[in-house]
């Protein structure tokens, strides 16, 4: 079933027993979705690109690296025409299982321009979309405001990003789907009964922001019920780590045609000024993790007959200098390095093979050669939203797909 | 958000307030300050006066007696913790000391449990004191410069990480130094290091690895040849010689203690309040002030996850909650602020919003049951008195209402 049978089936049941909220006529009338599903995974820290899609052939590489470098021997090369580039070795299943089907797209040297090395005003550069004035509201916050549908993107975690807060409506923020909700109990029924009847009454000020909040988390708890309730017995093992679980619960939303649009969730621990370490050590476990999550991702989505309908655009706020520091680690630089696929990505090297020769450095960064959003316009389209107005027309959606 | 505060473009941000002082004011004070409280505490508060009552809040703070690691796993620091909040005599130093630590923010999970203990503990000692001696400690702090990274930093690779958090977070703010800048503090501080004795980390300077050639730092020559460990706090000296150090702090305080959007006039009258004086200055000049007895202000800020929890068990009676209960999973696992755990190293937000996604306040609303709940044995709880807590209680079931989400 697919998003617009989803809302008509909603529009169905309610009207059966005549209560339709204003919301799901709305959100039926402005249903311009097109069934496609974007995933955002925002790796937080500030990922090393260069020990991530490797150029490994320059000798810059190794002198630039003395602890940190990976031999040769080790890097997964991919064989990209005219490029020597090969990516971490602790990626290994994201080349069996995307690269090798044609499905990653690596997007090299992404970023914006006069990069700003702050994780948190960068993070917040991706996710308003806008460098100059990184906004109250999210770069997909114009998309939910249009479907005027909270349910229209989801973030997992307990902090809603700002990529999903619009003027009117903002995303839906879950932890997991097992744990979200009021128990059975008399107790928490009594509670939630009351919090209905405090809900309706409107306050002002700050209490009138707690009040809609809780309305808006009633309303979620509701809808996500429909997920826990089916069963869930993935065919593929989600490997038991952040990333797995995350992975886990996109694809038991999307199984039970929730109707998001776009999912969001985020990990830490690429902050790596010290002790990063090579083909094994804190960036490999990083790498590996969410290689392995994304190989059970597209597995499941297989399965679910869904692969074609997903895009899945992993993204760091910027990547690290060229040269390591004295602590074996890597200092904040700028041009990152993003992972898209799903099964309509055409994959491929994009934006080209890093050249580390100094003066082709950016004061010792790689510099950025894509802009992120011309990525994200690729997203937008994707999923039937308007490119031009979600990051500006200036910005072509790079042919992905 | 609150109405603007139009009253103190009138009255003068210097000016006192002058109604009246009782219960209802006192509650105000009690919640804001400590974010625990009962009503004969805000009596007591009332019948002091205001000045007086002011002053009590801001009394030398309690200290914990240090206990030694072995007594302690992650999990029973955080107990300890909120313990401590629930039975102390200054619980205002509590509230601050969260404060301080969410800005000077380090992670256990780096630092190991014991590092971030003890900065907290130093923290609580200066939580009054001026932003210079906060400042000073916090450079020379173990869990700090293991935390981000100046350990490392080496005359041949200076490290950027501690450089560039100092002004960006824990000075200036964004926007007010250059690249240039983070790289010459990080060449001043090569050689701030720690070592490791008797089971624990020490500060350290060690010469063989700082850059010994000069530096210039916001415009400013920096050189010690005499004695080059002082080039570090020369950069502090230089980053508290600066206006913009106390408007940043200031506004973090007034978003924390007052109001979410503070009007400029507060934060500059603040910034110059804090500059010349210390932080218990500043408190003393704030709960004074008339614009925080403003309608606008109360109830104008959403409690943390921490406040959210001490504040719900004192008013339902909990004094000491027993170590073998699930107090720190709740607030690790569950309410999502793990205090020795901070989401990153700028801290805690200080908006209300970000305190308010669906998941957050869904367990807040569980959390409840857990925190009203009488113990299966020992001694009942004390009186169950929810007036500080919110406005407007009449029973449990009223927690559910926006207000008891609200300082």
């Amino acid at each position: 079933m697919n998003r617009r049978s989803f809302i008509k089936r909603s529009l169905f049941t309610l009207a059966a027993t005549g209560m339709v909220p204003s919301l799901f006529s709305r959100t039926a009338l402005a249903a311009g979705g097109n069934g496609k599903i974007l995933v955002l995974y925002h790796l937080f820290g500030g990922n090393d690109a260069v020990n991530t899609l490797i150029p490994y052939n320059q000798p810059e590489y190794a002198a630039y690296r003395p602890d940190i470098a990976i031999p040769a021997a080790n890097v997964l090369d991919l064989g990209a025409p005219g490029m020597t580039l090969g990516l971490h070795p602790a990626m290994q299943p994201m080349v069996d299982d995307l690269w090798n089907n044609g499905q990653l797209a690596l997007i090299s040297q992404v970023g914006y321009p006069n990069h700003n090395r702050s994780h948190f005003v960068s993070t917040a550069i991706w996710n308003t979309g806008d460098p100059e004035r990184p906004n109250k509201t999210g770069w997909l916050g114009g998309f939910i405001d249009e479907q005027n549908d909270p349910f229209c993107a989801t973030n997992f975690g307990s902090t809603l990003p700002r990529a999903l807060r619009g003027v009117h409506t903002s995303g839906l923020s879950i932890e997991s789907i097992g744990g979200f909700g009021l128990g059975s109990s008399d107790w928490e029924q009594q509670l939630q009964s009351e919090l209905q009847r405090q809900i309706q009454q409107v306050r002002s000020g700050t209490a009138e922001e707690v009040r809609r909040a809780m309305d808006h988390m009633l309303r979620s708890v509701d809808k996500v019920r429909g997920a826990q309730a089916g069963e869930f017995a993935p065919a593929t093992t989600f490997p038991n780590s952040s990333y797995g679980r995350r992975f886990r619960d996109i694809a038991r939303l999307i199984k039970y045609d929730f109707p998001s649009q776009v999912y969001y969730a985020s990990s830490g621990g690429f902050d790596t000024h010290s002790g990063q370490g090579g083909v094994q050590g804190a960036q490999a476990n990083l790498l590996a993790g969410l290689s392995e999550a994304l190989s059970a991702f597209r597995q499941e989505m297989i399965l679910q007959g869904k692969w074609n309908d997903v895009m899945v655009m992993v993204f760091s706020e910027f990547g690290r200098r060229a040269k390591q520091n004295a602590s074996a680690g890597t200092d904040h630089g700028k041009g990152g390095v993003m992972f898209v696929t799903g099964g309509a990505v055409q994959g491929g090297v994009y934006g080209g093979e890093p050249n580390l020769a100094e003066e082709a450095l950016d004061k010792g960064d790689l510099p950025v050669k894509v802009d992120f959003r011309s990525v994200y316009a690729a997203g937008a389209q994707f999923i039937g939203a308007n490119p031009a107005e979600l990051v500006g027309a200036e910005f072509t959606p790079i042919n992905l797909v | 958000m609150g109405g603007t505060l139009t009253a103190c473009g009138r009255l003068g941000a210097r000016a006192k307030y002058r109604g009246p002082f009782g219960r209802y004011e006192a509650t105000h004070l009690l919640r804001r300050a400590a974010a625990r409280g009962n009503a004969d505490e805000a009596d007591n508060l009332a019948a002091m006066g205001l000045e007086r009552a002011v002053d009590a809040v801001l009394d030398t703070p309690d200290l914990p007696t240090e206990q030694e690691p072995a007594y302690f796993d992650d999990a029973n620091y955080v107990h300890e913790w909120v313990n401590h909040w629930l039975t102390t005599q200054t619980p205002l130093a509590e509230r601050l000391t969260l404060f301080w630590h969410g800005h000077f923010a380090t992670e256990a999970s780096k630092t190991g449990a014991w590092n971030t203990y003890h900065k907290i503990n130093k923290l609580r000692e200066l939580s009054l004191s001026s932003f210079r001696d906060l400042l000073y400690m916090i450079a020379e702090d173990p869990a700090m410069l293991i935390y981000l990274d100046n350990d490392d930093s080496t005359k041949e690779h200076p490290n950027e990480n501690w450089a560039r958090e100092l002004m960006e977070l824990f000075t200036l703010g964004e926007g007010h130094y250059t690249e240039k800048d983070i790289q010459e503090i990080a060449r001043a501080f090569t050689g701030w290091r720690v070592s490791y004795e008797d089971g624990h980390h020490y500060f350290l300077f060690y010469g063989e690895v700082h850059d010994f050639e000069p530096k210039t730092i916001l415009g400013q020559r920096v050189h010690n040849t005499f004695n080059p460990l002082f080039e570090g706090y020369e950069v502090l000296d230089i980053l508290l010689a600066k206006d913009q150090t106390y408007r940043f702090i200031a506004g973090k305080l007034l978003r924390y203690f007052f109001h979410p959007e503070p009007t400029q006039e507060m934060v500059n009258v603040g910034a110059d309040v804090l500059k010349g004086g210390t932080v218990r200055d500043f408190l003393k000049w704030l709960f004074m002030h008339p614009d925080f007895y403003a309608e606008e202000t109360r109830n104008a800020l959403v409690k943390s996850p921490l406040e959210y929890a001490v504040g719900l068990l004192y008013a339902a009676g909990k004094r000491e909650v027993p170590m073998d209960s699930d107090l720190s999973y709740w607030l690790r696992a569950r309410l999502d602020q793990d205090p020795y755990n901070p989401p990153d190293v700028s801290g805690w937000p200080l908006a209300n919003t970000d305190w308010l996604p669906d998941a957050s306040l869904l367990q807040r609303l569980k959390f409840i049951d857990f925190a009203t709940q009488p113990p299966d044995s020992g001694p009942p709880p004390g009186p169950i008195d929810y007036s500080v807590f919110m406005d407007g209680a009449v029973n449990p079931l009223s927690l559910v209402a926006p207000e008891a989400q609200l300082l």
